[in-house]
């Protein structure tokens, strides 16, 4: 329904569509095709158009065979060519391919285990818990894990994902079943993948990297829906690590290896674009299919990177909890948020790019696992650092507004340099810690780039695509432990 | 022109009074991050190149203003070994660097994306470049410094906002870097 309700001066390109969608129309700019949507409430929107993320969101909305409207989750924030938590489809086969669409940290996710044990259990050994977790997982700038790969192995893991890794001993066929297309994209083809990005990834299997990613130990702080927690398999107080990755340095060598092939050859496709950064071409074409099959080697990598990473939190939790802990800490999900996928949506197949935003199938999807069909596709939704994360379950209401998407975390209000200004890593650190997190990170100046202030309300957020029917919540977690890279 | 620009020009031509240039803010750099800006600077004497890392919410958005298209792209070094910087340790190392691209604007990104590389696989922060040549879509200049440990990830160098254009006597560049 549309009322026209404008939201202030700085968004009055915005009709009001309902309680929780906004659009801007696609008469707004003559490059526009179709109408960009946010999800997001007043305050919402009020701090998304502080920064260029709406005028991001239009330049999306000019992409040749993009179809319906070009959707913002709402934790949206400005990016690079497309903002982060930015949705768009394009028809298949002819419509557009962007690989600033899915953006440089190809499959960046996020990975759910559940631990046997709640905090009560754990007592006194949760510092060497989270000691250990620190330890287990390489993290920060460039640094490499602890698994050789041959360039043969090397190509299997792009081909096949965590797959490859099941006969080694670091994957079990549970955890690919519960892992977001079983951990592997088809049509991955390791020779689209250059040798440059090959050697910036190769040794950093299993590794954290830097910025916002993480591994945190929470607790379960509040069930919201019973019984889509017991499907999910959490209980009340019980332990959680979430683990947020990507594809590290292959995955961001991929993306700038075909965002400069797709700039240099989209005038001979007829593509004109707002912004170079939306470089793309035509699917079908010969560099569209190349960098499909390149980006979901990246993505098998991606997830083979966080299978190793929760490995390495088994045998952390081997060593603190004992083998029996360890061998019943099982894998809730592994989700995806940034990357485009093939899929069927409204009687047609298109191409879904997703930059910063999450699958979120509903129950009844044939993609999701077995365990999971009457309630959904779980979904994590991270918060920061001091903050709740919040697990939830895809809704229909996904596959009729959003092509079956959510958002993907809070969402940044503040730059680095701003938070940075407003605190030092240190005072951080002794503020977390006295709120009972324990803090693992090399980097003051990178903890204080990340402080909670820095991103939107996660309660919002989820509040926001809760009553959107994008997804519902299931369990809220709250930090106990932090490792940072 | 963007009005970055305009107002990053003005300021630094002395235009603007000094109690209100932007680069007084915290970030602004002269040749090294957070010297002092001089009162004036006269391009048409001044060899100098000057950078900034603009707010932006997710990345790093870097502006360079040079008298000279070499300036730009050496005032793009000194800009990423301050952002990777970790100080003096690490023993010394060079490298040879020659890339290629369409245009200069794209040079530029080639420019830093070998830069980005070196620091991920060898640890390299550079710290001044040699022998810088420019000529027609191809730069070949030599580049030493560290090899240590960056202590700030660049994943990569995006074509959003991406600019290198000469306006009056000037040199003006912005890029953004994904990190």
């Amino acid at each position: 329904m549309t009322t026209g309700t404008q939201a202030s001066s700085s968004t009055s390109e915005l009709r009001r569509l309902d309680d929780t969608l906004w659009e801007i129309p696609a008469e707004t700019r003559p490059d526009m095709r179709v109408p960009a949507r946010v999800f997001a409430d007043l305050e919402l929107l009020e701090a998304i158009a502080r920064d260029r993320s709406l005028e991001q969101l239009m330049n999306v909305a000019t992409l040749p065979g993009v179809v319906e409207a070009v959707l913002a989750m709402p934790d949206i924030h400005q990016g690079y060519g497309f903002p982060v938590g930015g949705v768009a489809a394009t028809e298949y086969p002819d419509g557009v391919i962007s690989p600033g669409g899915v953006g440089y940290d190809i499959n960046c996710g996020v990975r759910l285990l559940a631990l046997p044990v709640s905090e009560q259990e754990l007592g006194d050994r949760r510092e060497p818990l989270v000691h250990e977790l620190s330890r287990a997982i390489p993290a920060g700038t460039g640094k490499h894990g602890r698994l050789a790969l041959s360039g043969s192995e090397l190509d299997r893991v792009l081909s096949e994902g965590p797959r490859a890794l099941v006969a080694r001993g670091l994957a079990t066929e549970d955890d690919l079943e519960r892992t977001e297309s079983n951990g592997c994209l088809a049509g991955a083809d390791p020779a689209s993948v250059s040798e440059r990005a090959r050697l910036r990834g190769s040794g950093q299997l299993g590794t954290l990297g830097s910025g916002n990613h993480f591994v945190e130990l929470q607790r379960v702080e509040r069930i919201l829906d019973a019984s889509a927690a017991e499907a999910f398999g959490l209980e009340a107080a019980q332990l959680t690590v979430l683990i947020h990755s990507g594809s590290r340095g292959l995955g961001h060598q991929v993306c700038t290896d075909y965002v400069k092939l797709m700039d240099a050859v989209r005038l001979h496709y007829g593509i004109e674009l707002p912004d170079r950064q939306l470089a793309c071409a035509p699917a079908s074409s010969n560099e569209g299919r190349a960098y499909l099959a390149a980006m979901a080697a990246a993505a098998n990598f991606a997830w083979a990177n966080r299978q190793v990473m929760a490995h390495a939190v088994r045998q952390a939790v081997r060593r603190v909890l004992g083998a029996e802990i360890a061998e019943r800490t099982r894998q809730v999900y592994d989700v995806a948020h940034n990357v485009a996928k093939l899929e069927r949506h409204g009687g047609r197949d298109v191409y879904v790019h997703r930059k910063g935003a999450t699958r979120a199938f509903p129950a009844g999807s044939p993609e999701i696992p077995a365990a999971y069909a009457s309630v959904g596709q779980p979904v994590f939704i991270p918060g920061s650092m001091g903050t709740s994360s919040f697990v939830l379950a895809g809704q229909h209401g996904s596959l009729e507004r959003s092509f079956g998407t959510t958002c993907h975390g809070a969402g940044r209000a503040l730059s680095r340099t701003a938070a940075r200004k407003r605190i030092g890593g240190g005072e951080l650190r002794r503020q977390l810690e006295s709120q009972g997190i324990i803090v693992r990170c090399p980097s003051n100046k990178g903890l204080a780039e990340e402080a909670p202030f820095a991103y939107k309300d996660v309660e919002r957020v989820v509040e926001i695509v809760e009553r959107a029917g994008l997804a519902r919540r299931v369990v809220q977690l709250r930090p106990i432990g932090v490792v940072k890279g | 022109m963007s009005s970055a620009w305009r107002a990053l020009a003005e300021a630094i031509r002395g235009v603007v009074p000094t109690a209100e240039r932007p680069y007084g803010e915290p970030g602004w750099a002269g040749g090294s991050v957070l010297a002092p800006m001089p009162d004036r600077l006269d391009f048409r004497h001044a060899s100098r190149a000057v950078h900034r890392f603009v707010e932006h919410t997710g990345e790093v958005e870097l502006e360079i203003v040079s008298p000279t298209e070499e300036g730009v792209f050496g005032e793009a070094l000194a800009a990423f070994g301050s952002l990777v910087g970790d100080g003096d340790d690490g023993s010394a190392a060079r490298h040879e660097i020659e890339v290629s691209a369409a245009d200069h604007a794209l040079l530029l990104v080639e420019w830093v994306s070998e830069l980005v590389f070196l620091a991920e696989v060898e640890g390299f922060v550079p710290h001044r470049v040699t022998g810088l040549e420019l000529a027609d879509g191809h730069l070949r200049a030599t580049v030493e410094g560290r090899r240590g440990l960056p202590r700030h990830l660049v994943k990569a160098v995006t074509l959003n906002n991406l600019e290198l254009e000469r306006a009056d006597d000037h040199w003006y560049a912005s890029l953004v870097l994904d990190v």
